[in-house]
């Protein structure tokens, strides 16, 4: 369950849900039911007699911290498991000048393991580098060019507002009732997503296509945060990356898949919504990416590789790029902007683990 | 000669270039026309209860559009039988042992007679209701690898066929118009730009006029009347358009359509063809320049169809031996002019990576009056590639210029139209002009129906006339124009021809510009949408010019038919008639 | 930095007789579905001639419409 509020991407259906557990425990005597308390107090007076209350003998645990964890229920559970993935992440921002108020890029950094618990050092995950404002601004003319495109893609943009994981669930079989842990997996994703692109967003502060000409008027309302990396891309390749994982945690990022295309058609729509350029999409590409690899990694006790994005030269000959999946393919396979680095090894997440597990077994069962 | 052009083109069909046709669809054993089979049982064209009290007072309609319900209601007699002769589905799968439709190159033949035995079962609940029936004609498979438009409601075949050829079945007129049909291959309609028709329009045409001279001789058999004394005429719509070409009748579909309209066989009436205008006219496809000219080019992003433009020359007594070029720019490029030498090459253009970005053609073709024009057609590949691996170009304001020292006169630059008609894939994207000086709206932003008027030198390329469609260049067919009930004149988006007239003949298809559309039929019987656009004025023609033809009027020529059109027009004076819309009302 | 200052260049190159030079008109587009299919790489102009009984067969369906 999420913590988070319900302004981004899913997590208004998340906090949908966590309404629904509310008022489950309303109904067994949580805040509001005042009834149920009135009662229970009366009960009490009428069958306890006058003795003092004594405790009896008592028995130690007979379950480890994973399986007490699994019994939480879900906001409380999804605290602890946010806590312990970002309790390894940190971030460095850097200036390319020291006057700028923006940095020139961001990165995120993960904990590497130590025999010394209280000993902490980072390695990078995903280093970020924004576009120049004249890039930006030569972008803009991409974005109109894109608007055409609004009517055809209204009502993916309009559901996409506040829910994209229905999006894969219809290429995987995710559905709730059965996938419950698969389900936390993608939640946890989408809000670790969150948590790293706002952070970058926050530090690299590029502008909104709206800022640049007043004949953008999007079709959605613009967020009030920065728009490089795109929050959405990010959370779209991210949970793309955690599906394509769960099912084989040594596959590469295809494409071509139907859950890739599905992450790069939700990113893309948010620049015909009018929001995003085309570099916001590619960069949540790589962010997303990143999120994805480094939670499995933490959930397999795997390794991960770091990896750049240099949105100074997302561009082509005397011209802003456009993104697509034939474009991520580009990207992927090594060209001026992106490039991936050395495997590091991750603090393994035991919690998280747990879950994970519980998603796979979710995954293979799926047939039955 | 054109027999010998039409020969080509029927070994292009049997080769289907475009992969229009499924496998299982083409007939591997071609064989000669059989008319023993005419006379089986039950394999005839048309019971005699369907057939034309006097075949004299009647006139066959002709519909070759997509996938079309042949057993609709208002396609049958008050006696139950159907008045559609023969369906040809080019596209379903063909049966080496099927016993009509051998001599076809590819898919199904219904005989009227056949579709009679399966309207019996519906009739007697052995079919439980029309899609069932379709289903056991074969014309609707969901196992297929081809769109299923045949088991689509809103279809554009049901709307055009129930326009020019439906009657309630206890109007005695139906008898009086046995219908023909072709239903093009599902591919051919989801070919965003309408460029792989032409072929399977040419032998739709070339069954048509087969079946109906078979037709004629079946009713001088059952009736008993001399050979060659039953010439029915036949008038056929085809509801199809592009928005690029020469535009001056000299392609073959046109050229076709010449050559069969002025022809006089000696067992057949005469043949006239209806086709639409287009909807174009407001949409920035066409633009005439002069050699120094630009205009600009703009392709959509994800766009997964490719785009095209066609630049034609002016006209020339001797063939050019030097042929124009144009000055191509993508975005961000610098222009880069063609190096043509001769007819009939083609150029990639590549960028600095040397992937391929655009190609050209160019071609000089002898048209009317032995006169030769040159054309280029630049295609550019979808800007967001199908597949990882196929190129994509950049979408954006592409520039073509035309070369200044290319031979003086008109420039016509058109872009080849890229939409889809309703229910098919939606991934294709119109491009268009550019052009800084064309006016989109008025500024109280009413569409502007004619060019505006410009001083000399600011003259925009970019036109709303000559946004004819491209298959419509001809001398002979009837172009159709939409209406607009409200103003009495040419709805806003009806092409118009080089004049500024928006067609030979109108029909009123939309209330107004506010409410665009006319009641039509959808594909099973009772079933009713909206239709709007040219497609639904040209079958209303259609009708109006079988009747006329039944009546035993032939105009011999498209001024005689437009003269009669004028004669009962609902428009104003001086305008493009408008034919009177009949009455869906019932009369008491 | 210099690669900017530079515009972009791209060149017309290939050029490729695809119809014959004395030939009937053809049509582009069939040339260009024909090469991205990956079919015959053969030009539309330039097919086998089909067996005698096709031949016949739609000379006989070409000429009867024309009530030779």
């Amino acid at each position: 369950m999420s913590m988070l509020n319900a302004q981004n991407a899913q997590n208004a259906q998340n906090a949908q849900n966590a309404q629904n557990a509310q008022n489950a425990q309303a109904a067994f005597g949580g805040p509001g039911s005042g009834q149920l308390s009135a009662a229970l107090m009366r009960a009490r007076d009428a069958i306890i007699g006058s003795a003092q209350v004594q405790g009896g003998p008592g028995s130690p645990p007979t379950l480890d911290m994973a399986a007490r964890f699994r019994r939480l229920d879900g906001d409380h559970q999804g605290a602890v498991i946010a806590g312990e993935l970002f309790e390894d992440l940190s971030f460095e921002a850097t200036q390319g000048n020291p006057a700028d108020l923006t940095a020139t890029s961001a990165t995120i950094l993960h904990r590497l393991p130590n025999a010394d618990p209280r000993k902490a050092d980072y390695a990078p995950l995903a280093t970020i580098t924004r576009p120049t404002v004249d890039q930006f601004r030569a972008a803009v003319t991409l974005v109109g060019g894109y608007a055409d495109l609004r009517e055809d893609r209204l009502s993916e943009i309009l559901s996409q507002t506040t829910e994209i994981i229905a999006f894969f669930a219809a290429i995987s079989p995710v559905e709730p009732s059965r996938s419950k842990n698969i389900r936390e997996i993608l939640s946890v994703g989408l809000d670790i997503a969150t948590m790293c692109v706002m952070r970058v967003k926050l530090a690299l502060g590029c502008p909104r296509p709206t800022q640049f000409s007043d004949r953008v008027q999007p079709m959605i309302s613009c967020p009030s945060h920065a728009a490089y990396p795109s929050g959405h891309s990010t959370q779209a390749f991210t949970l793309a990356t955690l599906l394509t994982l769960l099912d084989d945690p040594a596959a590469g990022v295809d494409p071509e898949s139907q859950l890739y295309r599905m992450a790069c058609r939700i990113a893309i729509n948010r620049t015909v919504a009018g929001v995003h350029y085309p570099a916001d999409s590619a960069s949540g590409a790589i962010l997303g990416i990143q999120i994805g690899r480094y939670l499995m990694a933490r959930a397999l006790n795997k390794e991960v590789t770091s990896a750049t994005f240099d949105g100074s030269a997302f561009e082509v000959p005397h011209g802003p790029r456009d993104f697509h999946f034939a474009e991520l393919q580009a990207m992927l396979a090594g060209d001026a902007t992106t490039s991936f680095g050395a495997a590091q090894p991750v603090r393994v997440a035991p919690l998280w683990s747990s879950i994970w597990a519980r998603a796979s077994e979710e995954w293979g069962n799926r047939w039955s | 000669m054109i027999a010998m052009a039409m020969l080509e083109a029927f070994r292009q069909f049997l080769r289907d270039p475009g992969g229009v046709l499924p496998r299982d669809a083409i007939n591997h054993e071609l064989k000669p026309y059989d008319s023993d089979a005419e006379r089986a049982v039950g394999l005839g064209y048309l019971d005699p209860q369907a057939m034309p009290d006097d075949p004299d007072k009647a006139c066959i309609i002709g519909v070759i559009d997509d996938a079309m319900p042949f057993a609709h209601e208002s396609l049958r007699t008050e006696s139950g039988h159907s008045r559609v002769a023969a369906y040809w589905a080019q596209d379903a799968v063909h049966d080496p042992a099927a016993p009509v439709g051998g001599d076809l190159p590819s898919g199904v033949e219904l005989r009227g007679q056949m579709i009679d035995a399966l309207l019996e079962r519906l009739g007697a609940a052995t079919l439980p209701d029309e899609d069932a029936l379709y289903r056991r004609a074969g014309t609707v498979d969901f196992a297929r690898p081809q769109r299923h438009s045949a088991a689509y409601e809103a279809g554009h075949g049901a709307s055009v066929l129930g326009l020019a050829a439906r009657f309630d079945p206890w109007d005695a007129r139906g008898r009086n118009h046995p219908v023909l049909a072709v239903g093009l291959p599902a591919r051919v309609s989801e070919d965003s730009m309408g460029v792989l028709a032409p072929l399977y329009i040419l032998a739709s045409i070339m069954f048509i006029i087969t079946r109906a001279r078979r037709l004629c001789r079946m009713i001088e058999d059952v009736r008993g009347l001399p050979a060659h004394s039953v010439k029915m005429p036949v008038v056929i719509n085809i509801s199809y358009g592009i928005s690029a070409g020469p535009r001056d009748g000299s392609t073959l579909l046109e050229r076709f359509i010449d050559a069969v309209s002025t022809m006089q066989a000696s067992d057949l009436g005469p043949i006239r063809f209806v086709l639409p205008m287009g909807n174009h006219r407001q949409a920035r496809l066409v633009g005439v320049g002069r050699r120094g000219d630009q205009v600009g080019w703009r392709i959509q992003p994800d766009d997964l169809t490719h785009s095209a433009v066609e630049i034609w020359g002016p006209r020339h007594r001797n063939r050019p031996e030097r042929p124009f070029a144009i000055h191509l720019a993508a975005p961000g490029m610098e222009p880069v002019a063609t190096v043509f030498s001769a007819h009939g090459q083609m150029s990639l253009l590549r960028d600095a990576t040397g992937a391929e970005i655009a190609r050209a053609y160019y071609q000089s073709i002898r048209g009317e009056g032995g006169r030769w024009r040159e054309g280029i057609t630049v295609i550019a590949p979808p800007t967001c590639p199908g597949e990882l691996g196929q190129p994509y170009a950049p979408p954006g304001d592409w520039a073509i210029r035309i070369d200044p020292s290319a031979p003086s006169g008109a420039y016509e630059i058109s872009v080849q139209r890229d939409e889809t008609i309703h229910g098919f894939h939606r991934e294709a994207r119109q491009s268009r002009l550019e052009d800084p000086r064309y006016t989109v709206r008025e500024p109280n932003d009413r569409a502007i129906l004619l060019d505006l008027p410009s001083s000399p030198g600011q003259r925009p390329i970019v036109r709303r006339r000559g946004t004819i469609s491209a298959y419509a260049g001809g001398r002979a067919a009837i172009r159709a124009g939409s209406a607009n009930g409200l103003a009495r004149g040419a709805s806003f988006y009806s092409g118009l021809n080089r004049g500024g007239s928006s067609g030979d003949v109108q029909t009123f298809v939309d209330p107004s510009d506010a409410r665009l559309g006319t009641s039509v039929q959808g594909r099973d019987s009772g079933a009713r949408r909206y239709g709007t656009g040219t497609s639904m004025s040209a079958p209303q023609i259609t009708r109006w010019l079988a009747a006329t033809l039944a009546n035993g009027t032939v105009p011999n020529d498209r001024a005689a038919a437009v003269a009669l059109a004028d004669a009962v027009s609902r428009g104003l004076a001086g305008a493009v008639p408008i034919l009177p819309s009949e009455s869906n009302r019932p009369e008491f | 930095m210099e690669l900017k200052d530079k515009p972009a260049r791209a060149s017309w190159d290939t050029l490729e007789q695809v119809f014959p030079a004395e030939g009937p008109p053809m049509s582009p587009y069939l040339h260009y579905f024909l090469e991205r299919s990956g079919r015959d790489s053969e030009t539309p102009g330039d097919t086998p001639p089909p067996d005698s009984q096709t031949e016949e067969a739609l000379r006989d369906m070409i000429e009867g419409s024309f009530g030779q």
